[in-house]
């Protein structure tokens, strides 16, 4: 929800600071004190020195607690940043003004030092991404001049920042940006862009909303004040029950520990109850009336609400001696590292650095302890020592709050070393370059495909691939071990998962000559060692010894097959067993049912006996089969090479002649992790990259990795049967068109055969390989205007014929369109076992989670319209209205409707409302509403119009050739196809 | 799976037009479009509830007998595309299983459709409760009706549209225009709804408001429209009980206020009663003294107060400063400690003058005190001459739009605008007329121009004002526009249904009584206190009393929360998760339960088994009573002890996605579900209160077994196919 965050910035900035500005200027005028070099900081004349040798890993490995979540300050630093100059690292656009004629470029990390020990160095500094021209135009006025091809600006060229501070309220220096403030302000019901009069008033209004995010998160995070890296002892934070919209960070940002002199000042109570010389002056300070004004009623600081804690907060007091003091050296472990980083001196920098760290650690352990003497003390235990009736008051409203132990737990500060695996996730950015790795697996395969199955390149691309595949595995454990949960809960997560998946599918299924033998018979070893007799159709059926049959004969294992198969068949015994166990008794989240039927307990219900059996039923299958699958899948890593060196090259070619579910595969995936990439670093409002936090209900849900994997591995499916799709639709579009066959008709009448190819090619195929100049061409012909009606008046009339109307045709399709056709086929089928069973788990984890099996949720609605869809193309193709054309096609329209399901549900339904009433603000839709979101409808409008664009044009083409329009046309011309012309039925 | 054509020519011509019938139902084309069509249907509907929100695609779409009916083709075609190919092969066996399946589930959600209970249960903490309401579901109780000795409960599910809103869209008004059926100058309404009719008794609900709002008279609807942003902000102003004006917020910007009048010339006062010029410093009194205004400001009736003169009105009305306070506190004035500041804990109101009048009458000096408060315009004045009226102007007041009602609701208004520091409209009010009132850009000195906001009385009804949406005494119901984002538990607080009970008295006579109820909500859901059962005499021993209440579940079983935990993530107002600690207390195994319990059951009258089931409640509630006193006053240790000794009580964990499954008096499997919270409200004083979703699925078994059955059958597909299991074949060669 972004814009909201927007409207809230602006309305911070616009009624102006009681919070924001007015204590910042408190601090600045007390700067000085601190940095001599800094003392003029209005002017930009300070030197711009980047460090980037400096050893940042101390300072980037400071744990901070942000959106509910312990991360390192990495992290954080760089999601600031984004959010502020658009990029994870900013280099000064202006580099003459620093004097050193080099562009400093500041890493996010530096960049956050930078802000939180001299805020108002960058006052000055064009640090916020600003590029739209007519804002910037706006932004020029007679005293400020920022140039209008520029992409970045400063604060100080949008404020009057001197004036701002004396008047405590923000003094715009372009009266146009001001009133379009208090508008956009005005209408905070409306999004940005939709505020305004003209079309060009509405962009400009979006990107100033866009800025002052931007200018929000720079003032949030300066001085240190967002960033929370100490456990707090603020009693409201440490206990249960207390209403969540007055919890406030239960750890205590940087900003207040190095202003901690100023607490009279500051919002931070934790700071207040330790620096009071006594608990009278704490009571007094924060029962002061005058605070009222700052704080309203509804504010937890308010002196209303202070009142009730404060003398569980004084106990502070008792422990205060030690605590003052660590805060007092933090503050000048910091300052130190500034003189030394000021001084440009590397190694002092480097220690006072770490020293800085150690200290953070000290006062946290020092408050750590604090926090368990923080015991409501007993009601009027003691005496504030001011008048009696401001003590009856406070003894009166006094509510005890007894610590509460998860919580304490939660928020504790973590042992040195934890967040390794994020600062590791940090550094490489697995899912940054995902998109190349899998670029390069592609091109291999492509060149293989060119170059006539050289081998050494198709083995190349398979190990890339299988490289590409193993690097995005590595890095989603990395994602899964800082996140505890599974890679499925935001769009960015699903994006980057199902890419993995279509890749995953298209591997295997490429590669399945190849694996098949040695799957198959880890299988059959995996099995119990008895068989039914040959030709037994009694119940029960009649069992004898599963001895090897001759054809098993030199598999490995084979001599000893019968007492592998028990020993498999004892270890399947106790994983079934274990597996049962685990869910049905462990007292984990995992536990589905109960082991015992519901029949021992008060009273008894037929429906929950009935449910009880089908869930064990469900839960003893899985078990059964789960755990042969296991099994035969550890035993192939025995049989899966001897099996396949065994074949000679056969399984090989088979092997290569499947390539084409890579080369469908590999494209989606590549371009799935590069929009993932690229839409994740210019708008995470829609793809965020980062790991967030997630609503109760989806939490510690063993529903939630099982139904999301499923779903969003559906998608996988979908993918690539989209991406085989349109890799059919370019033959069809620039394919070479067949002459008929000769062999006599039996062999196209018959009925199309799940999905096998209906013709036989490679007895069509004839003549050489047209140039690429002479496709383009035959293309180019079928797409003439001239043309495009009367070829497109002919496809409808062949629309529903499956592909009878070839029979009679004088011209075939490529041959590889029948391929891609039985593998889109499959793809689907893929597709619509997950779906099926994604969405029935989706039910089961709606019935165990909110007690309603289906409710018509949107998004589950949409998962349904996804199975419907592939199932009408699958039903269709057995009622023969569908042929190798209509699978094709479907594989590429049905993703419309995953793609629905996917970003529409959660991107565009929330809108409609929006739309429909003019506020263009998006709305709660449903249950799956945690995921709203809006953006990006442009782009995705536009490239679905451009895949159905390309639909037509093949479809064009293919219909003006089969029904002889286009075949006619050219059959004078070209002499390849004399015959051809002259059977054309008609 | 191709099979062979069962008509033949040679059968009767009745078999073959039923067995082409069957095959029509059977054939993979119709199963083609039904599913495009129910994908088809689906995919609008979610649109629907993109814009109209969860209960209305349900009450438009997913809940309607055509839905229904598309649904029931689906599964006649499903059903016969299987029949028909009995006796199935070996191949078959995924297809024929997935399709059982799908038909399992199918009548699994049928079976769910009916008697499930799907409630919700709100329990505060050291509090406990057995009810569990459906505030999707009323139900309309009619007790003593002449010819019905029992009770009669209507389920009543009109939807989350009020019907007034339900007009017949404008395309079925249009196709019934070009055929000359359509009346325009008709307005529509509602069929009526009849309830219950044994001939001499009928009962019928002739409107139903899905939103309103219970407001008091007087009550004034306004409009307010600021044309640049183009926004509407509708403004109802109704006078609480006990209060003699009617006040109301305009967004940030200010206030509306109401408030009445009897004197003869009220409103020309009020009209007139305007500052002359801009109000600046400590404020301007204005005078209205027998048709004349004169305006002072509090800089010269100071000025003249220390020259010991008064201020002098037109027509010997003479007036002096007693003080004037920038704040003054309420407190100390009723207490007459004249016009000091707050303190901490004071109260207050604004720029107050007191001021002291001297009329001369008969040559007598008489002398009167008024005080004026400048954000405070309809506080009386005090005693004062007739025809005198003062106003006090501040320009620290906040924008506000006045309107006084006068004599036979005649009103007139006037707009104050902080900025102008003046009052920039006055007039009379007329309803459906638009007048402009103030600006909304509070620093724009030009005033007026261009953001003027335009405000249109919609409704006045007076007090005490007679007609059927008088619900009360001095109370209308108001009904509210459809909002999407008002579901949930707010729209069950405000349903309304109008009645019309018409009945025959013995001498032939036919009558009416026409009225409104609102919904009734059982403890100890907000609100619980208004509780409207409506009665009518219609003659008879007893009075017939009807009202509309919420489907109520006694889940036969108390639950008590002993302690809620809501864990938090720190740093964000986000709930990790949320834990019931609870004692249930179940005392159906007690022996004069059973004994009523047996009763009951015996019971064949109808009658009788009312009374019966009463007497049992009753039994049940204080047995359940009788184990709650033993657990009062205790720590919450020792509540858990005592408990865990209890025969019939339980110590109980609900949290969320572990739910609590036991059944209720009548054996049915309920499971309760941590569902939500609610926060502790400090101004109305109510604890934490934890709300449970309370739940029955009748059709749970089958539809578990019906999604088995297809994941199974989609597998066995797959299996007995080997498309993972044999070598891939086909394409290869």
């Amino acid at each position: 929800m972004i814009r909201t965050a927007v409207c809230l910035g602006l309305l911070c900035l616009t009624q102006l600071p009681a919070g924001s500005l007015a204590p910042t200027h408190a601090r600045a005028a007390d700067a000085p004190a601190a940095a001599a070099p800094a003392t003029t900081p209005s002017n930009g004349a300070v030197p711009l020195v980047a460090h980037p040798n400096f050893n940042w890993s101390d300072w980037q490995r400071i744990p901070v607690f942000s959106d509910g979540r312990l991360k390192p300050l990495d992290t954080l630093a760089d999601e600031t940043v984004n959010v502020v100059t658009g990029r994870s690292s900013w280099t000064d656009p202006d580099p003459d003004s620093s004097g050193t004629k080099k562009a400093a470029t500041f890493s996010s990390s530096e960049l956050l030092y930078g802000w939180v020990t001299r805020p108002d160095e960058w006052i000055d500094r064009p640090i916020f991404r600003c590029e739209y021209r007519p804002l910037r135009e706006k932004l020029n006025t007679d005293k400020i001049k920022i140039s209008v091809n520029g992409k970045f600006v400063a604060l100080g060229q949008i404020l009057d920042w001197k004036q701002s501070q004396e008047t405590g309220r923000p003094v715009y220096w372009s009266k146009d940006l001001e009133e379009r403030l208090i508008a956009l302000d005005k209408a905070k019901a409306k999004s940005p862009d939709s505020v305004g009069d003209t079309p060009e008033d509405r962009a400009i209004n979006g990107k100033v909303a866009e800025l002052f995010h931007h200018v929000k998160a720079f003032l949030d995070i300066r001085h240190g004040n967002n960033i929370y890296v100490v456990p707090g002892i603020d009693p409201r934070a440490l206990t249960r029950q207390t209403d969540p919209d007055e919890r406030l960070n239960a750890w205590v940002a940087l900003g207040p520990l190095l202003d901690a002199d100023k607490w009279k000042n500051g919002d931070d109570v934790t700071i207040s109850g330790i620096m009071a010389a006594d608990r009278d002056e704490l009571a007094r300070v924060l029962l002061d009336p005058r605070r009222a004004d700052r704080y309203p009623s509804n504010d937890p600081n308010s002196p209303r609400n202070m009142v009730s804690m404060l003398p569980q907060l004084a106990q502070a007091q008792n422990v205060k001696g030690e605590l003052q003091t660590e805060i007092r050296n933090l503050k000048r472990a910091l300052d130190e590292s500034r003189t030394a980083y000021d001084a440009n001196d590397k190694n002092t920098f480097d220690s006072s650095m770490h020293a800085f760290v150690q200290q953070l650690r000290r006062l946290a352990a020092a408050l750590e302890s604090a926090r368990t003497q923080m015991v409501p003390p007993a009601k009027n235990a003691f005496k504030f020592g001011l008048d009696d009736k401001l003590n009856e008051i406070i003894w009166n409203r006094y509510e005890p709050l007894p610590l509460f132990e998860p919580q304490m737990r939660f928020s504790a500060y973590p042992p040195a070393g934890s967040l390794e695996t994020e600062i590791t996730y940090n550094k490489y950015q697995p899912f940054e370059w995902a998109w190349i790795v899998f670029l390069v697996a592609l091109c291999t395969l492509v060149a293989a495909g060119m170059l006539k199955s050289s081998k050494v390149v198709f083995a190349s691309g398979l190990v890339i691939t299988f490289l590409a595949l193993a690097y995005a595995a590595c890095g989603f454990s990395l994602r899964i071990a800082i996140a505890k949960r599974p890679p499925v809960t935001n769009m960015y997560e699903t994006v980057i998962w199902a890419s993995f998946v279509v890749s995953v599918l298209g591997f295997w299924f490429t590669l399945l000559p190849l694996t098949w033998p040695g799957l198959s018979w880890a299988w059959r070893l995996a099995g119990l060692p008895v068989r039914r007799r040959a030709n037994d159709a009694s119940f029960p059926p009649h069992l004898e010894l599963d001895r090897p049959t001759p054809e098993d004969q030199g598999k490995i294992l084979s001599r000893v097959k019968v007492p592998v198969q028990c020993v498999a068949s004892l270890a399947r015994f106790a994983a079934f067993a274990a597996t049962v166990w685990f869910l049905t008794r462990s007292d984990t989240s995992f536990r589905i049912i109960k082991l015992t039927p519901p029949i021992f307990g008060k009273a008894v219900a037929m429906s929950s006996v009935g449910t009880w059996l089908v869930g064990m039923a469900v839960v003893c299958g899985c078990a059964w089969f789960g755990s042969r699958a296991v099994i035969t899948l550890l035993l192939t890593p025995l049989t899966l090479i001897p099996e396949a060196a065994k074949s000679r090259g056969q399984l090989w070619q088979q092997t290569f002649q499947r390539r084409y579910f890579l080369l469908g595969a590999l494209p989606v995936a590549c371009f799935g992790m590069m929009l993932a990439h690229f839409v994740g670093m210019t708008s995470p409002e829609i793809f965020n990259p980062r790991v967030g936090s997630i609503t109760a209900v989806l939490r510690n849900n063993y529903w939630l990795a099982i139904h999301v994997l499923t779903i969003v591995s559906s998608y996988g499916a979908g993918g690539l049967a989209w991406g085989l799709g349109n890799l059919a639709m370019l033959y069809y579009l620039f394919g070479k068109y067949r002459a008929p066959s000769t062999a006599p008709a039996t062999a196209i009448a018959s009925a199309p055969q799940n999905g096998g190819p209906i013709f036989d090619l490679d007895a069509h195929y004839r003549g050489g390989e047209p140039t690429l100049a002479a496709r383009l061409k035959k293309a180019g012909a079928a797409l003439k205007p001239a043309m495009l009606p009367r070829t497109l008046a002919a496809g409808f009339e062949d629309f529903g014929t499956g592909d009878q109307h070839l029979t009679s045709s004088s011209t075939r399709p490529p041959k590889e369109v029948a391929t891609l056709a039985s593998y889109t086929y499959k793809a689907q089928q893929v597709a619509v076992l997950l779906l099926a069973a994604g969405t029935i788990l989706g039910g089961l984890w709606a019935d165990v989670s909110w007690g309603r099996f289906w409710d018509w949720d949107p998004k589950e609605v949409w998962a349904l319209i996804s199975l419907l869809a592939y199932l009408v193309v699958l039903h269709g193709r057995y009622a023969g209205w569908v042929g190798t054309f209509g699978t094709n096609v479907g594989g590429v329209l049905c993703f419309s409707a995953i793609l629905f399901s996917w970003y529409g549900v959660n991107f565009v339904l929330p809108m409609v409302n929006g739309w429909l009433q003019g506020t263009n603000m998006p709305t709660e839709v449903g249950l799956h509403a945690y995921a709203v979101g809006s953006g990006g409808l442009g782009y995705v409008c536009t490239a679905v119009v451009l895949n159905l664009l390309l639909v037509v044009a093949a479809w064009a083409r293919y219909a003006g050739e089969t029904t002889d329009l286009l075949s006619r046309s050219h059959a004078v011309k070209n002499e390849t196809q004399p015959a051809a012309a002259s059977t054309s039925a008609g | 799976m191709a099979r062979q054509k069962l008509n033949q020519p040679t059968q009767p011509l009745f078999v073959r037009s039923i067995l082409s019938l069957y095959e029509f139902f059977a054939s993979l084309k119709l199963a083609v479009v039904l599913i495009l069509l129910v994908a088809i249907v689906l995919g609008s509907a979610t649109f629907v509830e993109a814009n109209y929100g969860t209960a209305a695609v349900g009450f438009l779409i997913y809940h309607t007998w055509y839905f229904a009916a598309l649904l029931s083709l689906l599964a006649l075609n499903i059903f016969c595309a299987a029949a028909i190919r009995f006796p199935w092969k070996r191949h078959q066996t995924g297809f024929v299983i997935t399709h059982i399946g799908l038909l399992t589930l199918l009548a699994g959600s049928a079976i769910s459709d009916r008697g499930s209970v799907n409630s919700q249960m709100l329990v505060y903490l050291g509090e406990s409760n057995q009810l569990a309401i459906d505030m999707d579901q009323s139900i309309l109780s009619v007790s003593n009706i002449p010819s019905r000795p029992q009770q009669l409960d209507v389920r009543f599910q009109p939807g989350p549209f009020n019907w007034s809103d339900l007009a017949p869209w404008p395309i079925t008004r249009r196709i019934k225009s070009w055929f000359g059926l359509d009346n325009p100058a008709q307005t529509w309404q509602h069929p009526p709804q009849v309830i219950y009719n044994d001939g001499k008794t009928k009962l019928e609900v002739v409107d139903y408001y899905s939103r309103s709002s219970v407001v008091s008279t007087p009550y004034l609807g306004l409009r307010f429209y600021q044309p640049k942003f183009k926004l509407e902000i509708p403004v109802d102003l109704s006078t609480r009980p006990g209060e003699p004006f009617a006040k109301s917020p305009l967004g940030p910007v200010g206030d509306v206020a109401m408030w009445h009048a009897d004197e003869p010339d009220a409103l020309t006062a009020f009209k007139a009663c305007l500052p002359d010029r801009s109000v600046e410093g400590d404020g301007t009194v204005c005078f209205w003294w027998k048709g004349e205004t004169t305006c002072a400001s509090v800089k010269e009736l100071k000025k003249l107060k220390s020259q010991g003169k008064r201020f002098e009105l037109n027509g010997g009305l003479t007036v002096e400063l007693n003080a004037y306070g920038e704040s003054v506190d309420l407190r100390a004035l009723v207490r007459g400690q004249g016009l000091v500041p707050p303190g901490p804990d004071g109260e207050d109101i604004g720029p107050t003058v007191d001021l002291s009048l001297y009329e001369k009458v008969a040559g007598k000096e008489n002398k009167s005190q008024v005080l004026r408060f400048a954000e405070l315009p309809y506080m009386p004045a005090g005693k004062q001459p007739a025809g005198f009226r003062a106003d006090f102007y501040h320009p620290f007041v906040k924008g506000r739009v006045e309107i006084l009602v006068g004599a036979n609701d005649k009103m007139a208004y006037r707009a104050w605008q902080q900025a102008a520091k003046r009052v920039v409209a006055a007039g009379d009010l007329e309803i459906g007329r638009t007048v402009d009132t103030f600006s909304m850009g509070g620093d724009d000195p030009t005033g007026g121009g261009r953001s003027v906001m335009t405000m249109t009385a919609l409704r006045y009804v007076g007090a005490g004002q007679e007609g059927t949406e008088r619900i009360g005494s001095n109370q209308l119901i108001v009904p509210l526009p459809f909002e999407k984002s008002d579901e949930k538990a707010e729209r069950g607080l405000s349903k309304a249904v109008r009645m019309r009970l018409t009945w025959t008295e013995s001498s032939g006579q036919t009558k009416q009584d026409d009225f409104w109820l609102t919904q009734n909500l059982p403890e100890p859901w907000a609100r619980a206190g208004r509780r409207q059962v409506h009665r009518t005499d219609i003659g008879g021993d007893k009075p017939i009393l009807t009202s509309l209440n919420v489907r109520e579940t006694n889940v036969g079983f108390a639950m008590k929360l002993i302690n809620f935990d809501l864990e938090v993530d720190p740093g964000t107002k986000m709930a990790g998760n949320y834990t019931s600690h609870v004692v249930q207390v179940d005392v159906r195994h007690d022996p004069e339960v059973e004994r009523l319990r047996e009763k009951f059951d015996e019971a064949s009258d109808p009658v009788r088994k009312q009374s019966v089931r009463v007497e049992l409640d009753d039994a049940v509630t204080k047995k359940i009573d009788t184990q709650l006193e033993t657990l009062k006053g205790k720590s919450e240790v020792e509540q858990r002890k005592i408990v865990e000794n209890s025969q019939d009580m339980a110590n109980l964990v609900v949290t969320m996605n572990r739910p609590l499954d036991y059944p209720d008096l009548d054996g049915r499997q309920l499971r309760f579900f941590q569902e939500n919270y609610l926060a502790p409200d400090k101004e109305r004083a109510t604890p934490l209160g934890s709300v449970f979703r309370v739940n029955y699925d009748p059709g749970r078994p089958v539809k578990y077994l019906g999604s088995g059955l297809i994941v199974f059958g989609i597998f066995l597909m797959f299996y007995m196919r080997a498309y993972f299991f044999k070598r891939p074949a086909g394409a290869l060669s």
